[in-house]
């Protein structure tokens, strides 16, 4: 990584002297020094590009279709992007939840097609819900976001977009993985005079159960081990089933479209390992099962002539309902545990633009309004209404060369204060291959059902009266793009500071010898940065690498926060031609995990390599393929090659080396 | 040309596909490569690190072998710690785990039996565990120490200067009914076993437990009369060569307490080995209170040799205020009967858990409180009347309302020990105070710890020239307090300070280590303090 920033260090250099474009020459031997055995030169030169244009100052897109035959989850793509840190607790179907430049899973909202799907109850997001390959693209916004979502959004938004009738045709996709892993999609989108239509669905089967190295304490020296220190994680077995329609039609000068995304999992909950013992301590019966459903009935409409020039408007109808149960909870009383949650909302979005002189100034309303509700059989219903104003200008000035932008967001939860929540973002492009941006702005995020009301169970319980965690997030970067830098092509830069002062952070802690509540723990800060670059090595070699350094400690203390990372590296290199064939190489490096608050113990370094190979079957005119087919991509990936012993949290162990192979077909 | 070169080469990464992923099932790995998942738990200056939250037992050994042993809990079992070194900290030297073997025959249940789950019928109805939790260890000597085990029920024996397993022989006479020891051999037969089963069939005498509903009947002991297995292993000791063991007899799910038990086994300890065999009389004791837990062996001034029970009563909440349901006591247990032949009632004081610390001269003993920032003590010297002893009767009370007999209690319930509060932090409303204490090796100071707080107080007292029983409570001064820990809850910051426990020896002539171990639960540390009370 720093080679490679060197690098493009050193190819800038001499472009201050010739910036614009220069192929490779040779020079010959110079005037001043004609002697015969002089060394051949090589002069690289540097040509500027382009950088694409983003939705905001601190945005991202990630689309799915960028990843074809790699057989990628919602996770992995995350994962693989700077500054993001996704936890997962175990294999395929497992949980695995997402947080952003050291904020926690709750701290991150992620929507689906713009309606937030964080868990009511626990604030985050299981990603391993979202089906991949029903989704279009992902838009990741770091350290904001909370003028579009309110409430929540300390470490940032994550909106994941499903497929529609943008992309005509039909996509298939199956693929047989370790553990007895099976997972198939087919989706297929188009459109009629009259109307627009998209249906997909996407299934997982899992075995599930591997076998996994037990962590070995080691304490001066001496080794603590469990026994036996192999074990089998058991109980793994998962069922998922999920699937989007969406319609659309054209409908008093805009277009009317509904949409549905739904999803379904059940299977075992194995529970922590922590035991001596062949179980290794894990729940040998405990379950769970759990349908998610998001509707949503959509009016926009774009007509530059108008007042409102965008007019968006939205209703929608969230609903989740989950069963744990466990018949054998240890010593306690077995569990069987019924939820239901669902939010009925509505949103309104209008946009009025005016441009003049090279100038444009657009302003951004957004009304929306929702009601939480709690159903569980162990503990009384709860119902929480939430409404939020949201106000930006958006100045783009000397042809956009420079983007300001003001807002603020006045947002009210019941049962807390309502909070002001101000922002700014400044983009300075003073050249089309150099960006400049910049970020500040308030977020909050009100305590979740958890954190409030969890049954008081003896050993946990909420605490309703938490306060709403407070947060200023500052981030500055800049972006760099070429065509050309000396032998490489298509190269992007981008660097990124940030800062997050978080005051009132919500975290679950011993508040005496049996219990653990959550309280507001006071002041914190996390810093850090974050750096990526790509670029073509060769025609056929294309290099990815982005590397963060997170720092999130309490002002009082000075000590760091649990359950992430404070380094985390990823490359990845791909080989041959995209359209054709291509064989990816993966290194991801996370650094040590802090287990616990204090510095008591921490998770080791690791560093994992993945690769994939696949082939475009269309591509190959004997088999004929082609005729019928866009694309027929047949894979096999390989994962954790070098078999290490992964955790992100201590007591759920991962996978270790898998396998998976299969086919994806576009036609 | 192109077009051939592109369809080999498309054919060719088909075919290698095709090879690799027909060849792929076999290669599941099993996270084996690398160093391993190895977890460094962090050492202070002052502090080693214990392996997992709130170790559960210390026990310093004899001067000469400067080492302690400790029980953690991640993983289960028994560490050895060496004070003599270069460090202001104590120095790990060995670990051993201990398994999961409910009948401590040296094979671990789940491996021995073809089921998955062997234990799931017999705990499930039992308690629903299927581990060992760890619980209180006492050093016997300095190579025999008693580790107590809740849900699998067992007293394990371990060499705590080796950290090594000691195995026994259990032997039950053919005059024990069968069934009432349902993990012991059968009646009339031995067995090497490395530790002694703590499961045992019991009919209260008192049907009732402590929420006042009726103790009802267990298939597996008497179905026709109120019965129970024994559970809760807390406390055991070695005294007039017998084992006893507490149980507590918690049932988890409700919360209550059934009648309190005491387990008496002969203990053999001889050129064979050691043999433990089940008493066929008073084989157990049903203390005078709910839970009982810490068992102490105390030896009276004229040389007799007892055992105090600290007798908890119900306790709903640790660390939260008015949580004693039912009375608390020290009951004292003459091991020649076996028999309950004292008590000493504390009142509605939840005591710890932990034994009573007696002072070094024998005359009081000190327990601390699980709901309060607060101490109790006993006056001991009582015990040696030889009035006690006589007949069979039910237990004298010795709170001054017995003709004949003193009043122990120096601080009870009704009139405690108070330590102050903590001026410069507090802790959460949550945690009204949770406090261990122990005694100086010459008899002149106790410590006491604040779970809470994190406090560390020193108490002096003076039990020269009286001979009135019990000693005058003007004769204990609170010297000191310091704060060495965080209070709870303080994320981050080392807190819940526990078990305290003062290095044998005279400081700075015996040893140049710390003097005084604190046992910390958040994260689990054994810390050193320097005190060097004379």
């Amino acid at each position: 990584m720093i080679a490679l920033v060197a690098t493009a260090t050193f190819a800038v250099a001499p472009a201050r002297a010739q910036p614009t474009a220069a192929p490779p020459a040779t020079a010959g031997p110079s005037a001043a020094n004609d002697n015969a055995g002089v060394e051949e030169i090589v002069v690289y030169g540097v040509r500027t590009g382009a950088l694409p244009s983003i939705p905001g100052p601190s945005t991202e897109i990630l689309f799915t279709d960028d990843f074809v035959a790699e057989n990628k989850s919602l996770a992995d793509l995350l994962s693989e992007t700077a500054g993001i840190n996704v936890r997962r607790f175990g294999g395929v179907g497992n949980r695995s939840e997402i947080t952003i430049r050291g904020s926690t899973p709750s701290q991150v909202v992620v929507t689906l097609d713009g309606v937030r799907a964080n868990s009511l109850l626990t604030g985050g997001l299981d990603l391993s819900r979202v089906c991949l390959p029903l989704v279009a693209q992902v838009e990741i916004t770091r350290g904001a976001g909370t003028l579009e979502t309110g409430g929540g959004a300390i470490g940032g938004v994550v909106n994941v977009v499903t497929r529609d009738a943008a992309d005509p045709g039909t996509r298939a996709a199956l693929s047989i993985g370790a553990f007895e892993t099976y997972e198939g999609s087919l989706s297929h989108s188009g459109s009629t005079d009259r109307f627009d239509y998209s249906l997909g669905y996407c299934g997982i089967a899992t075995e599930g159960d591997f076998e996994f190295a037990r962590p070995v304490f080691e304490i001066d020296g001496v080794p603590a081990r469990f026994e036996p220190d192999h074990a089998t994680r058991i109980n793994n077995d998962r069922e998922q089933h999920a699937g989007n329609l969406a319609l659309g039609t054209p409908l008093f000068d805009g277009r009317l479209r509904f949409s549905d995304y739904g999803a379904y999992s059940s299977g075992g909950e194995p529970g922590v390992d922590s035991q001596n013992g062949k179980t290794a301590g894990q729940s040998t019966e405990a379950r769970s099962r759990d349908l998610s459903n998001l509707a949503q009935l959509r009016w926009q409409r774009s007509d530059p002539a108008a007042f409102f020039d965008d007019i968006d408007l939205m209703v929608y109808h969230r609903y989740e309902s989950s069963n744990y149960r466990d018949p054998l909870n240890g010593s306690l009383e077995p569990i069987d545990v019924d939820t239901r949650l669902s939010t009925p909302g509505l949103q309104i979005g209008l946009r009025h633009s005016i441009e003049f002189d090279g100038r444009s100034n657009r302003i951004d309303f957004r009304f929306d309004a929702a009601h939480d509700v709690l159903r569980a059989s162990n503990q009384p219903g709860r119902e929480r209404p939430r409404v939020g104003v949201a106000l930006r200008d958006s100045l783009k000035l000397f042809s956009e060369r420079i983007q300001l932008s003001l807002g603020a967001r006045v947002d009210w939860t019941d049962g807390f204060d309502v909070e002001f929540l101000p922002t700014v973002g400044l983009v300075l492009q003073p050249k089309p291959w150099i960006r400049v941006r910049a970020h500040l702005g308030r977020a909050y995020r009100p305590p979740n059902f958890d954190e409030l009301f969890h049954p008081d169970e003896g050993f946990i319980r909420g605490n309703p009266d938490l306060k709403p965690e407070d947060a200023w997030n500052f981030d500055a970067g800049i972006e760099l793009a070429f065509d050309r830098v000396g032998p490489f092509s298509n190269l992007t830069f981008s660097a990124a500071w940030f800062r997050r002062e978080i005051d009132e952070s919500i975290v679950f802690v011993l508040i005496n010898a049996e219990t653990i509540q959550p309280i507001n723990t006071g002041a914190a800060t996390s810093d850090g940065y974050e750096v990526s670059v790509s670029l073509d090595l060769t025609r056929y070699a294309r290099l990815l690498a982005n590397f963060t350094e997170t720092d999130s400690r309490r002002d009082r203390t000075g000590s760091r926060f649990p359950g992430q990372a404070d380094r985390e590296a990823f490359a990845k290199l791909r080989l041959g031609p995209e359209d054709f064939w291509k064989i990816v190489a993966e290194i991801e490096f996370v650094g040590e995990i802090l287990i616990t608050e204090g510095d008591s113990s921490r998770l080791p370094e690791r560093t994992i390599w993945n690769a994939s190979a696949s082939v475009d079957l269309a591509q190959i005119a004997a088999l004929g393929l082609g005729a019928w087919l866009d694309e027929c991509w047949i894979f096999v990936e390989g994962n954790n090659l070098s078999d290490e012993a992964v955790r992100d949290v201590l007591s759920f162990p991962q996978p270790g080396r898998r396998f998976s192979s299969g086919f994806e077909v576009h036609w | 040309m192109a077009d051939g070169i592109r369809r080999s080469q498309g054919i060719a990464v088909a075919l290698a596909l095709v090879l690799v992923g027909l060849s792929q099932s076999a290669c599941e790995g099993k996270g084996e490569g690398g160093d391993g998942l190895i977890i460094r738990p962090t050492s202070t200056p002052e502090c080693a690190a214990a392996g997992g939250f709130f170790p559960s037992g210390l026990t310093l050994l004899s001067p000469q072998s400067g080492l302690a042993a400790l029980v953690q809990s991640d993983p289960p079992g028994l560490a050895v710690y060496d004070f003599d070194v270069d460090l202001d900290r104590p120095v790990r030297r060995v670990f051993s785990n201990i398994g999961i073997d409910s009948d401590g025959d040296g094979i671990d249940d789940q491996v021995a039996s073809e089921s998955l789950f062997p234990c799931r019928i017999f705990c499930q109805t039992q308690s629903g565990g299927v581990i060992p939790l760890v619980g209180a260890l006492n050093a016997i000597h300095d190579h025999l120490a008693l580790l107590s085990t809740s849900d699998y029920e067992q007293v394990l024996l371990f060499d705590p200067s080796t950290a090594t397993a000691i195995e026994l022989i259990l032997d039950v006479p053919d005059t024990i009914p069968v069934g009432r020891y349902p993990i012991l051999p059968t009646p009339g037969s031995s067995a090497i076993r490395r530790g002694v089963s703590t499961f045992v069939c019991v009919e209260p005498p008192s049907p009732f437990d402590s929420m006042g509903d009726p103790v009802g009947s267990d298939t597996r002991c008497n179905p026709d009369a109120p019965s129970y297995l024994t559970a809760f292993t807390a406390g055991a000791t070695l005294a007039g060569g017998r084992l006893f063991v507490a149980t507590s007899n918690f049932v988890v799910n409700g919360g209550a307490y059934r009648p309190g038990t005491v387990l008496a086994y002969d203990w053999i300890d001889d050129e064979v080995g050691i043999t433990v065999r089940p008493l066929d009389h008073d084989a157990v004791l049903f203390t005078t209170g709910f839970n009982p837990t810490g068992l102490v062996r105390h030896v009276t001034a004229s040389g007799r040799e007892l055992v105090l029970v600290t007798v908890t009563g119900a306790i709903s909440g640790v660390s939260v205020p008015d949580s004693a349901r039912t009375e608390a006591a020290i009951d004292v247990i003459d091991p020649n009967g076996p028999r309950i032949i004292a008590t000493i009632p504390l009142g509605f004081a939840a005591p710890s858990f932990e034994p009573v610390a007696i002072d070094a001269t024998g005359q009081i003993a000190w327990i601390g409180s699980v709901t309060s920032k607060q101490l109790y003590a006993i006056d001991l010297r009582g015990l040696d009347d030889p009035l006690l002893y006589l007949g069979n009767g039910p237990p004298v009370i010795l709170d001054g309302m017995t003709v004949g007999f003193p009043d122990a209690r120096i601080f009870s319930a009704d009139d405690p020990l108070v330590l102050p509060p903590r001026l410069d932090r507090t802790p959460g409303p949550s945690c009204s105070g949770w406090t261990y204490v122990t005694t100086n090796a010459r008899g002149t100071e106790a410590f006491a710890t604040d779970n809470c707080d994190g406090t560390l107080s020193r108490i002096r007292f003076d039990l020269s020239g009286s001979s009135t029983i019990p000693f005058g409570r003007e004769r204990f001064q609170l010297i000191g307090q310091t704060s060495p820990f965080a209070p709870t809850p303080s994320p981050g910051e080392k807190s819940a300070p526990g078990f305290v426990s003062v290095r044998p020896g005279v400081p700075a002539i015996d040893y140049v280590s710390p003097d005084v171990f604190v046992l910390i639960g958040d994260p689990g540390l054994l810390c050193g303090i320097r005190i060097e009370s004379l």
